[in-house]
């Protein structure tokens, strides 16, 4: 219970008067990587939109290292240890590689060296970024911008980074090598929560909770986790339902 | 001819650096500003009121500085406030800002018309046949030295990248630390002191009076949109389109009136033609 | 206002100043009733802004120049020879005309960039077009004299007021009728009126029309009673503060409007220290009117003080959604279980209007669709998709974000042209029919995001929705013709029958903003519903509803498709749902369709299962093959 980084209870809202979240709970520990999974519309991205700050909730709570955060801006929350990597296009179209890197090395405040220090270890990470360091970030391919917009969020060193949908739009053996990445950055210490609707993010989860309608409905630990496989498929495409609306009406 | 010429990318410039304020006001807060024009001209009339007092280049100098000032105000006060509001609110509120100011402007200056001394005397050069007054390159310089060290802010500063990314995606701005506040104070304040540079190199080379800063304004929103409402280098290069077509018709003709009937064509043609502008990127 | 039996302030206040002003006439010295007439001419011509940008949502800085325009006409047209009243008449249809022409930029470009050209014709018009330098006979003003009998002030101020009745009774015709709720559909939501039977284009254009008659009547009547008229009153300050008068009096809302025009132009006339700073106050009430009461004056004179004593307002100046204070929110939205039970013999009432022969004849296949493929630029949005939709059916389109789904509604409601393939619906070709002409046809449709003006309420939106129905024309609807009346109350009819229907009846004078989603989603089904549809296209339905939401809006889909006997596609993420929903299912991926069955063969097949859990079969070779 006193591990647990990030703690969700009961979280509801959503946009002008459309409910996304109805009564949203889970917690995620310190150096797990946890997935969120779920198909189109069930409140993904709202669910990381609200722990970011960016959207406001409309009950329930929001703890991260034990202090409630819910009324925190994403400025603050970003000076708190929380990263994030938003959905396509995650990056700064307008600016350079080189200053996509820069602004995000920001959040460590005002030295220089620091961030000069971190800067020249993301170029060395992230070869292919180095290579690339003057072109526009817009003019990357998909692949490139989310592998420029993970390494903006850990230029600002997060204890916690959090990924909307990295997969989203990428082929995938590069679906594969992100979600790797990411499975290295959890490995260098940074707590990973993840939404994402490609199953195949349960092969480096060691955490997986499955959303719908707004609400968890199923969370494996560990070793369970692998086994989420044959549910999830059920989950996202029903079969064997009590009651079907229409019993045998119009068949073709 | 080249004197008309001169007269034009000169005139385009100071229009052009008044569309760059527009322009960035618009990409940084998603406000269309209709008192944009207007808070330069309340810059212009301080300075004007401390003519006789300080030196000219001084006078200026404040008078961008209230600029500046008026510009921060506005998006302390009422911007804020527009948040949530349509985007028709919006137009109405600067708009009534726009008016406001300029009604103060002419109950407590009256509606004199005049001109700006420049600091830069009377003198004048002789270029391949064509003579360009001393105020006129003095001012072309600074249009275009102010033109070139915003850009330099904007890419080399801290700060200046903070401005960059918050104009270029303020979402993520957020997301990456930026306080967006600040830049959005700072947005505003600089598009006014824009504005007030713009309405003193005007008032150095032609008169100006209440009434100049909506006539200024169109031209700067033609200006704008002939960039795509985007692209800040478009829009400097939009405001020397106006500023040299402008000038092209009134070397024609003496018609009042027609020089506006010019830019109206030009915005037509902006919008028509070329929604995204000549250096604007096509929004996907 | 459904009744029309309850009396607003607004109405009550106008109505006692114009008799106040028909009482007083032979007692008031000359230079009041200049000043009167003055002051009706000007609400007259800022009624015609209202029109535009309160109505119809179309900003416009250079309105003074059309009442300009009106007033050279009018002047030009006296000093050639026409007597009275012809020049006023011909300074409406010139009004009329120029400005539908400034209405055309409007068609082209969006938002608020049309403002900045309305304000470039207001500049043009003040320093070309009106100084004429062409004309010297222009010079410092055109001067006409008025008619004998016109001379007399009162005689001139009666004139003046019985235009302006005659303005108002035009207004509330607009208002009441197909027209105004075109218009408002135009304002709040030209993205998704098209798909009602809205012609956005043409409507925008009446409403310049409309506008211009208003403005050029103003004109026409500023020209006789200033006997001059040079361009100093129609300048761009003239226009702005039109702009002024319509927000502080709460753009829309006509007595608002009405009074804000009268204090603005009366004020420096009557107040003689005021006169300096009266422009000064008009340029802070604009600018903090929308900050701190966006409805204006309207918020005190829309409010009905006879006949109804609840209060309520209609007719109020859109604050778009989302509204100001969120946590206003509940925290447990209310689902959407109507009070009533649905009445199903209601079926009859909102059955689908007579078609044209031609299509009158059952059949089995109410959609077909062969190769349907559409490029965006460089992007294959839509690679041939072919799909069949028989009658009585309820078909899913299912398939990840981006397979085109959207698209491929946008095609059959018209919004996309196809650069491929056919649609025939009922047999007939719809490649080239407008979006608008779909509704007539029997093709309705639900939006992503609800395609309702949250501003309106229900009852009004669904209304607005039978616009293709409304049999009366343009005219008859402006002078209140009998066959315009009758074709209300038909409309009317329709509407509560299919508010019955659907079960929220009472939900019918809710504001569609106020409402929780899941009745916003009900409201719009209705809608649709009260199009008389054949073919019903549902985009999303489910989306933002909780569980028990869903099911019984799943339910009342079924039911209400056994009594009425559409058929619909529906859009939709949620598998298990549209398994238990769809009689048959299309599943769309990257353009094309994947697979097709029953919902039992689809969730069974190994191809949808790799699409939504995201493992193409190839994935597991390229493992193996060491990439």
């Amino acid at each position: 219970m006193s591990d647990a980084l990030l703690r969700v209870t009961d979280l509801r809202t959503g946009y002008g008067s459309m409910p996304v979240l109805h009564g949203l709970s889970f917690e995620v520990v310190r150096g797990e990587m946890a997935v969120v999974l779920g198909t189109n519309g069930v409140g993904k991205t709202t669910t990381l939109r609200t722990i970011a700050g960016l959207l406001p909730k409309w009950s329930g709570s929001i703890e991260f290292e034990g202090a409630l955060i819910e009324k925190k801006t994403p400025e603050q929350l970003v000076a708190r240890g929380i990263g994030v990597v938003p959905g396509p296009p995650g990056v700064f179209r307008d600016l350079s590689v080189l200053d996509n890197l820069r602004v995000g090395s920001f959040a460590l405040g005002r030295d220089r060296r620091r961030a000069e220090q971190r800067l020249a270890r993301a170029l060395e990470a992230f070869p292919i970024l180095a290579e690339r360091r003057d072109q526009a970030a817009g003019s990357l391919s998909g692949g490139e911008q989310r592998m420029l917009a993970v390494a903006r969020a850990l230029m600002g060193e997060p204890r916690l980074l959090l990924v909307d949908e990295a997969s989203i739009g990428l082929s995938p053996a590069m679906v594969r090598s992100t979600f790797a990445l990411l499975d290295q950055v959890r490995a260098d210490g940074v707590t990973v929560l993840m939404v994402e609707q490609n199953v195949a993010a349960l092969d480096v989860a060691t955490h997986a909770f499955v959303m719908e309608r707004g609400r968890v409905v199923r969370e494996a630990h560990g070793d369970e986790v692998a086994g989420m496989r044959d549910e999830l498929a059920r989950a996202y495409l029903g079969g064997g339902e009590a009651e079907p609306v229409l019993a045998g009406r119009m068949r073709r | 001819m080249i004197d008309f010429v001169v007269g034009g990318i000169l005139s385009g410039a100071a229009y052009g650096l008044l569309a760059v304020g527009f322009v960035l006001v618009y990409k940084g807060t998603r406000i269309f500003n209709l008192a944009h024009g207007e808070i330069g001209a309340v810059g212009l009339y301080v300075a004007w009121s401390l003519l006789d007092r300080i030196p000219v280049a001084a006078a200026a100098a404040v008078g961008i500085g209230v600029a500046a000032a008026v510009g921060f105000a506005m998006e302390r006060t009422v911007v804020r406030r527009l948040v949530d509001r349509t985007p028709l609110a919006a137009l109405a509120v600067t708009l009534g800002v726009g008016l406001t100011l300029a009604y103060l402007e002419v109950m407590i200056w009256g509606l004199n018309i005049k001109t700006f001394p420049s600091p830069f005397g009377t003198g004048a050069f002789h270029i391949g046949g064509a003579t360009i007054t001393a105020p006129r390159l003095a001012a072309l310089i600074i249009a275009g030295g102010v033109a070139i060290g915003l850009t330099a802010f904007l890419r080399r500063t801290r700060f200046g990248l903070e401005v960059s990314a918050t104009t270029s995606d303020t979402v993520l701005a957020r997301l990456s630390g930026i306080r967006v506040h600040r830049t959005r104070a700072f947005v505003w304040a600089t598009a006014g002191a824009l504005s007030g540079v713009s309405a003193v190199l005007i008032a150095t080379v032609s008169t100006f009076h209440p009434l100049s800063a909506t006539l200024l304004m169109v031209r700067a929103l033609a200006a704008a949109m002939l960039g795509g409402l985007t692209s800040i280098g478009g829009a400097f290069v939009g405001g020397l389109a106006v500023g040299l077509a402008e000038s092209v018709v009134i070397s024609q003709t003496t018609t009042g009136g027609a020089a506006d009937a010019a830019i109206f064509a030009l915005l037509l043609v902006a919008l028509l033609f070329r929604p995204q502008g000549i250096l604007g990127a096509r929004r996907a | 206002m459904l009744a029309g039996r309850e009396v607003r302030a607004g109405t009550l206040l106008v109505g006692a100043a114009i008799a106040a002003m028909l009482a007083t006439a032979p007692l008031l010295g000359d230079y009041t009733l200049f000043v009167l007439a003055l002051v009706v001419i000007n609400v007259i011509a800022v009624l015609s802004l209202n029109l535009l940008m309160g109505y119809a949502g179309q900003v416009s800085l250079g309105q003074a120049a059309l009442v300009g325009i009106g007033a050279y006409a009018a002047a030009d047209l006296a000093r050639w020879g026409l007597p009275f009243p012809l020049p006023v008449l011909g300074a409406v249809m010139v009004g009329a005309g120029a400005a539908t022409i400034v209405g055309l930029p409007s068609l082209r470009i969006r938002g608020l960039q049309v403002a900045a050209t309305t304000l470039a014709i207001g500049l043009v018009a003040e320093n070309l077009l009106f100084p004429r330098p062409w004309d010297s006979g222009a010079g410092t003003g055109i001067v006409i004299a008025r008619p004998a009998f016109l001379v007399d002030g009162r005689a001139f101020l009666l004139l003046a007021i019985a235009c302006l009745v005659l303005i108002l009774l035009l207004d509330r015709a607009i208002r009441t009728s197909k027209i105004g709720r075109a218009f408002t559909a135009v304002r709040d939501r030209d993205d998704t009126a098209a798909a009602r039977g809205v012609p956005v284009g043409r409507t925008k254009l009446l409403a310049y029309a409309l506008s211009g008659v208003y403005a050029g009547m103003a004109g026409g009547l500023f020209a006789y009673l200033l006997e001059v008229v040079t361009p100093d009153s129609f300048t761009v300050f003239v226009s702005l503060s039109y702009v002024a008068a319509v927000v502080v009096g709460g753009s829309g809302s006509w007595a608002g409007v009405v009074v804000a025009a009268a204090a603005f132009a009366a004020l420096p006339e009557l107040l003689r220290p005021a006169r300096t700073y009266a422009p000064l106050a008009g340029a802070i009430l604009l600018a903090a009117v929308p900050l701190l009461r966006p409805e204006g004056l309207g918020w005190l004179l829309d409010r009905a003080v006879l006949g109804d004593r609840s209060g309520r307002q209609s007719h109020r100046q859109t604050r778009r959604w989302p509204r100001r204070r969120p946590q206003r929110r509940e925290s447990q939205p209310r689902p959407a279980r109507p009070a009533a039970h649905p009445s199903p013999h209601n079926g009859r009432e909102i059955a689908p209007p007579r078609r044209p022969l031609a299509l009158e004849v059952p059949m089995p296949t109410v959609l077909r669709t062969a190769n349907v493929a559409v490029r965006f630029g460089g992007l294959q949005a839509l690679d041939g998709v072919t799909m069949e939709v028989r009658r009585g059916e309820i078909v899913g389109l299912i398939g990840p974000n981006g397979a085109g789904k959207s698209t491929f509604f946008n095609c059959l409601s018209g919004f996309v042209a196809p650069t491929a393939g056919s649609i025939s619906y009922r047999d007939r070709d719809l490649l080239a029919l407008p979006p608008e002409a779909r509704p007539a046809l029997g093709i309705a449709r639900t939006f992503q995001q609800v395609g309702l003006s949250p501003a309106q309420t229900v009852h009004e939106n669904v209304l607005a929705a039978q616009h293709f129905m409304a049999r009366y024309s343009i005219p008859a609807a402006l002078v209140r013709a009998p066959t315009a009346v009758s074709g209300e109350r038909e409309l009317a009819r329709r509407a509560a029958a299919a508010l019955e229907l659907v079960g929220i009846a009472h939900l019918a004078d809710e504001r569609v903003g106020d409402l929780p989603h899941g009745s916003q989603r009900l409201a719009e089904v209705t809608a649709a519903l009260a199009m008389g549809p054949e073919l019903l296209l549902l985009d999303e339905p489910f989306a933002g509803l909780g569980h028990e939401e869903s099911d019984l809006l799943a339910h009342r889909l079924v039911a209400l498709q056994t009594e009425l006997g559409f058929a619909a596609v529906v859009i939709e993420h949620d598998v298990p749902l549209v398994a238990r929903l769809c009689d048959y299912v299309y599943v769309l991926d990257q353009g094309r369709v994947l697979t097709e069955g029953t919902p039992d063969q689809v969730q069974r097949d190994p191809q949808v299962a790799a699409i939504y859990l995201g493992e193409p079969v190839a994935t597991a070779q390229e493992v193996l093959a060491g990439v």
